[in-house]
C-alpha cells in the first residue's frame, strides 16, 4: 500500500508540474501585459523598464524557472486589479468555492446512491423508472440553466430562498442543489448499474445460499461492493463541479474562485487567473490523490498486496 | 409385463405435448421484459425526433424561422407566447422561435465540430499509446491527466481569453478542453486488442506499426468511437452555451442559446420565455444526443461501463 | 428410505435477448436420505438451473413458473423468503462452482463463516463465533485456521476458497448439500482432495448430497445415483451402477461410449455427432432424435411417456424414449417388469 501511495504520489506531483507548464504557456500567449499596466500615454522606454523590472526580456525558459521558483515559495504574482498578492486573492475566494462544491458533493451523494440502490434493488419498479427520468433530466441539464430555473422558481415565485448573495445558510441551498443535480444524475447511474451487476454475483448468491436474511445480502454484501466504483467516479465529479461552479457564482453573485476567474479575464487581471487556475488545478489533484488512497484503503485486494 | 406407466411417484402427471406455457405465465414473466423495452423504446423515439428537429432548425434555418431573428419591434416587447409569436418575443421585440431556430445553427455547427475534431485526436492518440506502449503510452497519458487535471469550464475560459473569440478558436478550444475522454477509452480498448490473435498475426507477417493501427484496431475502436461521440455532443452543446451564457463564447451579433439566456436574466421575473425557450431548446438537444448515444452504446458497445 | 429431497414437475423459464426459454422443463427428481445423485449432463443442459430453482436463487430473468420442490415435506419454491431463508444455510446448502467468485472479495474469511453462525443460530459474541469458525475451517482441513480468520478471499488459492466454500455450507450439519460442478474450475489434484473431502463429510455427517457434474467418472465413483439432462429435461434416471453398466436411453449409451478410459486409449473417441438443440428453437418430440440413431417417426411427434422398471439398484431405473419401450418389451424377462 505504501508503494500504491508514492506512486500516485510521484505521479501527482508530475501532473502538477505539467500544469503549471502549461499554465505558464497559455498566459505567454495573451501576450505583453505591459500594456495594460500602464497607463497608454507611457513610452517604448517606459514598458522596456517595467518589462526588465517584470523579468519578462529574458528568455522563455528561464522566466519560466522564474515562475517556478516563485512558485514554490508561495508568490504568484500581484494582482493588478487589487494592487495585492494574487495568492491573497485567490485564497479568499477559495473558501466560498470549497463550500460550495463539497455542498454540492453532498447533495449529488445524498440524491444519487440512495436512488441508484433503491433502483438496483427494485428493477423495473415505479422507483427504477423514475429513477432513470431524473437521470435523463438531470443529465441534460447544465448548472447555469438549473440556477436560473431554480431562482425564478424558488426564489421569485415562491420566494423561499434569496435570488443570490453569501453569508447565511439560506443562501447556500439553491446553488448547491443547482451545482449537485448534474453530479447526482451520473452517480445515480452507475450506481444503479453497479449495484444491479453485484447482486448478480456469486458471492452475493452464495450469502443468500446461507441464509443471511436480505437486507443484510443487500447493504453488507453488496453494497459495499458497488461503491468501489463510484468512489473513483466521484473524485471525477469533483473536477466537473469545480467548473460548474464558474457559472453557478456567476448567477448567484457567489464569491468564489469562479467568478474571480471570470472577472479576471474580463479585467485583464491575468496574474489572478495564473494563480486561481494554479491553485485550483492543486486542489483538484490533491483530492483525486485522496480518493485514490482511501479506495486502496478501503480495497483489501490494493491494501495488502 | 411391461407397460407404460407414468412416474410412480407423482399422482397426476402432465405430459405436454408442446412446448408451451399457460399463457398466464407466459404473461408475468415477460410483462416485466417488455415493460423495459418500451420504456426504451420511447426513449429512442424521443431521441430520434428531437434531434430531426433540431437538424431541420440548424439546416434549414431560413426555411423554418417564421421571423427575422434581428428584426427588432419595440412596439412588441416582452409578449408572452401567442398565436403570432409562439415562443414570445423578447425585450427588443425580436421572436424568440425565430431566435432560437437561428440559434442552433451555431450551437450545433460548432458542437460537431468541436466533437469530431477532440474525437479523432483523442481517438488517434489513444489508439497509438495502447498499442504502443512504452514511452509513448507515458506521454500520452500524461498530456490526458493534465487536461483532465482542469475543468473544462475553466480551461476553456481561460483558453478562449487567451487566444480571442472567434468561432474557430471556439471549436478549437472546446476540442482541446475535452479530447483527453476519447484518448482514455480507446487506449484500453486498444491494449486489449494488442492481444488478439488478428493483430498478432499481423504483427508476425510484417505489417508495421503504422499499418496494424489504422487497419486492425482502428476500425475496432469505431463502435466505441460513435457511442462516445454521440454522448459528448451534448457535453459539448452544454460547455459552449455555458460559455456564450459567459459572454466568453459566441459573440453577438451572432446569436447562440447560451448568450440568449444571457439575455433573459434581467427579465427573469416578468419574461421568463426569453431564458426558458433557449433553455428547453437547448435541454432538449442535450437530451437527444444522450438518449441517442446510450440507446447507441447498448447496441454497439454494451461494455462500456455505466450502461443501464 | 424417505424421501429428504423431491422436486416434482420444475419448470423454469429466462427471458434474455434471444427472447423467452425454457431452461428447466418438468424436472422431477428425489433425493433420499444420506445419499447421492448425480445430475449429468452437457453446458446447457440445465442441472445448474434445476438446483438454482430448487433453491430460490435464480436470477432476476428468470422464474420458476411452475413445480413443487418438497424438502422434508415443505414445499420450498411456494414459501416465504424469509421461511426460505432460515432452511437455507441450516438445513441445505450449495456450492457453487466458480470458487474464485463465491466470496466476497471485501469482507475477512471470518467474517463470512461466521455469519451462518450469526443468523441461524443467533450467536453474537465474538469469541463463540470465532471458535466455531475456526473449528468448521478445521474441518475443511484449511491449516493455520485461526490465523487465516482475518485474511481475504484473495490470499487464498481456488481450493481453498473451494473448501471454505464447503465450510460455510456444512457449518451446521445441513442435510442436503448441493455441489453444483464444484471442482470444475480447479487442477486434478485438488479435485481429488476437494472430492474426498466431501466423501467424508457426507459419511461423517450423513448428508444427502446432489452433484451436478459432467464428468461421468466423477459420478460413477462418487454417487450413488443419477439423472441425466439433456435440453432441459431429465431423460434417465436409476441407481448409477445400473445405469452406466445398462444405460438405455440412446444419449446416455452415446455419453458413455464417449468418455475416454485410459484403458483403451488406442481407439478413436466417439463423439456423439450434432449438437443440443438451441432452446429457442425445441423440437416438439423427443428432444435427442435429431441425433439419434434409433429414431423414429414417433419420436419426432410425441415427447416419450416414462418408462421404468426395476433394475440391480434399490430404485427404479426410467427412461424417457419411446424405443425402449419396444426393446424392453421384447428383451426383459417378465419378472424385472413392473406396473
Amino acid at each position: 500500500m505504501i508503494q500504491y501511495i508514492l506512486r500516485r504520489l510521484f505521479q501527482s506531483g508530475i501532473t502538477v508540474m505539467l500544469v503549471t507548464v502549461i499554465i505558464f504557456v497559455i498566459i505567454r500567449l495573451i501576450g505583453d501585459p505591459t500594456h495594460l499596466m500602464l497607463p497608454p500615454e507611457a513610452t517604448e522606454a517606459d514598458r522596456q523598464l517595467l518589462r526588465e523590472q517584470m523579468g519578462l526580456d529574458k528568455s522563455i525558459p528561464v522566466q519560466y524557472f522564474n515562475y517556478l521558483l516563485d512558485l514554490l515559495q508561495g508568490q504568484l504574482g500581484m494582482s493588478y486589479r487589487f494592487a495585492r498578492p494574487a495568492l491573497g486573492v485567490v485564497m479568499e475566494a477559495m473558501g466560498p468555492t470549497l463550500m460550495l462544491t463539497l455542498a454540492a458533493l453532498l447533495v449529488a451523494i445524498a440524491i444519487g446512491i440512495p436512488l441508484g440502490v433503491a433502483a438496483a434493488v427494485r428493477r423495473d419498479s415505479w422507483v427504477d423508472n423514475a429513477a432513470k427520468v431524473f437521470a435523463v433530466m438531470g443529465q441534460a441539464a447544465p448548472p447555469f440553466l438549473f440556477s436560473l430555473l431554480f431562482i425564478r422558481l424558488f426564489s421569485i415565485e415562491f420566494g423561499w430562498f434569496p435570488t443570490g448573495g453569501y453569508g447565511k445558510f439560506s443562501n447556500l441551498i439553491l446553488p448547491a442543489i443547482a451545482l449537485g443535480w448534474y453530479s447526482a444524475a451520473g452517480i445515480m447511474r452507475l450506481t444503479r448499474s453497479s449495484m444491479t451487476e453485484v447482486l448478480e454475483s456469486e458471492y452475493v448468491k452464495l450469502a443468500r445460499i446461507k441464509g443471511v436474511p436480505e437486507v443484510v445480502v443487500v447493504y453488507k454484501h453488496a453494497l459495499r461492493n458497488a461503491l468501489l466504483p463510484v468512489t473513483t467516479f466521484t473524485s471525477l465529479q469533483f473536477g466537473i463541479l469545480m467548473g460548474g461552479a464558474v457559472s453557478v457564482e456567476f448567477v448567484f453573485a457567489w464569491p468564489g474562485v469562479g467568478r474571480l476567474i471570470l472577472e479576471s479575464i474580463s479585467n485583464l487581471d491575468y496574474t489572478v487567473v495564473q494563480a486561481a487556475v494554479t491553485v485550483g488545478a492543486l486542489i483538484f489533484t490533491l483530492v483525486n490523490l485522496l480518493v485514490d488512497i482511501v479506495y486502496a484503503y478501503i480495497d483489501p485486494r490494493i491494501r495488502y498486496a | 409385463m411391461l407397460t407404460s406407466t407414468r412416474e410412480s411417484v407423482m399422482p397426476e402427471d402432465k405430459m405436454p405435448e408442446l412446448i408451451q406455457m399457460p399463457s398466464e405465465t407466459r404473461l408475468v414473466l415477460q410483462v416485466g421484459y417488455h415493460k423495459r423495452r418500451w420504456f426504451n423504446l420511447i426513449q429512442l423515439g424521443i431521441a430520434v425526433f428531437l434531434g430531426i428537429v433540431l437538424l431541420s432548425m440548424a439546416l434549414l434555418p431560413g426555411l423554418l424561422s417564421p421571423y427575422d431573428p434581428n428584426a427588432i419591434s419595440l412596439s412588441n416587447t416582452l409578449q408572452a407566447p401567442s398565436a403570432t409569436h409562439l415562443l414570445g418575443t423578447d425585450q427588443l421585440g425580436r421572436d424568440m422561435l425565430s431566435r432560437v431556430i437561428w440559434g442552433s445553427q451555431v450551437s450545433i455547427f460548432v458542437a460537431f465540430c468541436a466533437v469530431v475534431l477532440a474525437g479523432i485526436f483523442g481517438t488517434l492518440l489513444g489508439v497509438t499509446a495502447g498499442y504502443m506502449g512504452g514511452v509513448v503510452d507515458s506521454i500520452a497519458m500524461r498530456m490526458a491527466d493534465i487536461q483532465l487535471a482542469l475543468p473544462a469550464v475553466i480551461l476553456a475560459l481561460v483558453l478562449v481569453g487567451a487566444i480571442g473569440f472567434s468561432i474557430f478558436n471556439l471549436i478549437l478550444v472546446l476540442s482541446l478542453a475535452n479530447w483527453a475522454r476519447f484518448a482514455r477509452v480507446t487506449r484500453s480498448e486498444a491494449l486489449s486488442l494488442r492481444q488478439r490473435d488478428f493483430v498478432l498475426l499481423a504483427h508476425l507477417a510484417g505489417a508495421s506499426s503504422m499499418r496494424i493501427i489504422w487497419r486492425h484496431i482502428v476500425p475496432n475502436v469505431a463502435n466505441t468511437f460513435i457511442v462516445l461521440a454521440t454522448l459528448d455532443v451534448g457535453i459539448i452543446i452544454i460547455l459552449e452555451a455555458t460559455l456564450s451564457f459567459l459572454g466568453l463564447g459566441v459573440q453577438p451579433p451572432t446569436p447562440s442559446w447560451g448568450a440568449m439566456i444571457a439575455d433573459g436574466r434581467g427579465y427573469l421575473e416578468r419574461a421568463w420565455w426569453i431564458c426558458g425557450v433557449p433553455g428547453l431548446v437547448l435541454m432538449g438537444a442535450v437530451l437527444s444526443a444522450n438518449l441517442l448515444g446510450d440507446a447507441l452504446r447498448d447496441r454497439l458497445s454494451p461494455s462500456m461501463s455505466q450502461a443501464w | 428410505m424417505s424421501l429428504l429431497l423431491e422436486a416434482r414437475h420444475l419448470t423454469t423459464m429466462l427471458r434474455g435477448r434471444a427472447g423467452t426459454v425454457t431452461a428447466v422443463d418438468n424436472v422431477s427428481l428425489s433425493v433420499k436420505k444420506g445419499r447421492s445423485l448425480a445430475l449429468v449432463g452437457e453446458s446447457g443442459s440445465g442441472k445448474s438451473m434445476t438446483c438454482l430453482s430448487m433453491l430460490g436463487l435464480l436470477p432476476p430473468s428468470g422464474r420458476l413458473v411452475e413445480g413443487q420442490v418438497l424438502f422434508k415435506g415443505r414445499d420450498l419454491a411456494n414459501m416465504p423468503v424469509e421461511e426460505l431463508q432460515t432452511i437455507r444455510g441450516r438445513e441445505i446448502g450449495m456450492i457453487l462452482q466458480d470458487a474464485m467468485t463465491s466470496l466476497n472479495p471485501l469482507l475477512t474469511i471470518g467474517d463470512q463463516v461466521s455469519e451462518v453462525f450469526r443468523y441461524h443460530r443467533g450467536i453474537t459474541d465474538a469469541q463463540d463465533l470465532k471458535r466455531l469458525s475456526i473449528e468448521v475451517l478445521e474441518k475443511v482441513k484449511i491449516p493455520a485456521a485461526r490465523e487465516r480468520l482475518d485474511s481475504y478471499p484473495f490470499q487464498f488459492s481456488g481450493g481453498m476458497r473451494q473448501r471454505v466454500s464447503i465450510a460455510i455450507n456444512i457449518a451446521l450439519s445441513p442435510e442436503l448439500l448441493i455441489c453444483d460442478e464444484p471442482t470444475t474450475a480447479l487442477d486434478v489434484t485438488v479435485q481429488l482432495q476437494i472430492l474426498r473431502l466431501l466423501r467424508d463429510l457426507q459419511h461423517s455427517q450423513g448428508m444427502a448430497i446432489v452433484f451436478v457434474t459432467h464428468d461421468l467418472h466423477l459420478a460413477a465413483q462418487f454417487c450413488d445415483d443419477v439423472a441425466i439432462m439433456y435440453a432441459g429435461r431429465i431423460v434417465e434416471s436409476g441407481p448409477i451402477a445400473e445405469v452406466f453398466k445398462k444405460p438405455v436411453h440412446p444419449y446416455t449409451v452415446g455419453l458413455l461410449k464417449a468418455v475416454p478410459s485410459l484403458s483403451d486409449y488406442k481407439n478413436r473417441l466417439q463423439a456423439i455427432p450434432g449438437q443440443q438443440p438451441a432452446l429457442t428453437r425445441l423440437p416438439v418430440g423427443c428432444r435427442f432424435a435429431e441425433r439419434c440413431q434409433s429414431v423414429t417417426s414417433r419420436c419426432t411427434q410425441e415427447y416419450p411417456d416414462w418408462f421404468e422398471w426395476q433394475g440391480l439398484g434399490d430404485s427404479p431405473h426410467r427412461v424417457a424414449c419411446w424405443l425402449t419401450q419396444e426393446r424392453l418389451q421384447a428383451s426383459l424377462p417378465s419378472n424385472e417388469a413392473s406396473l
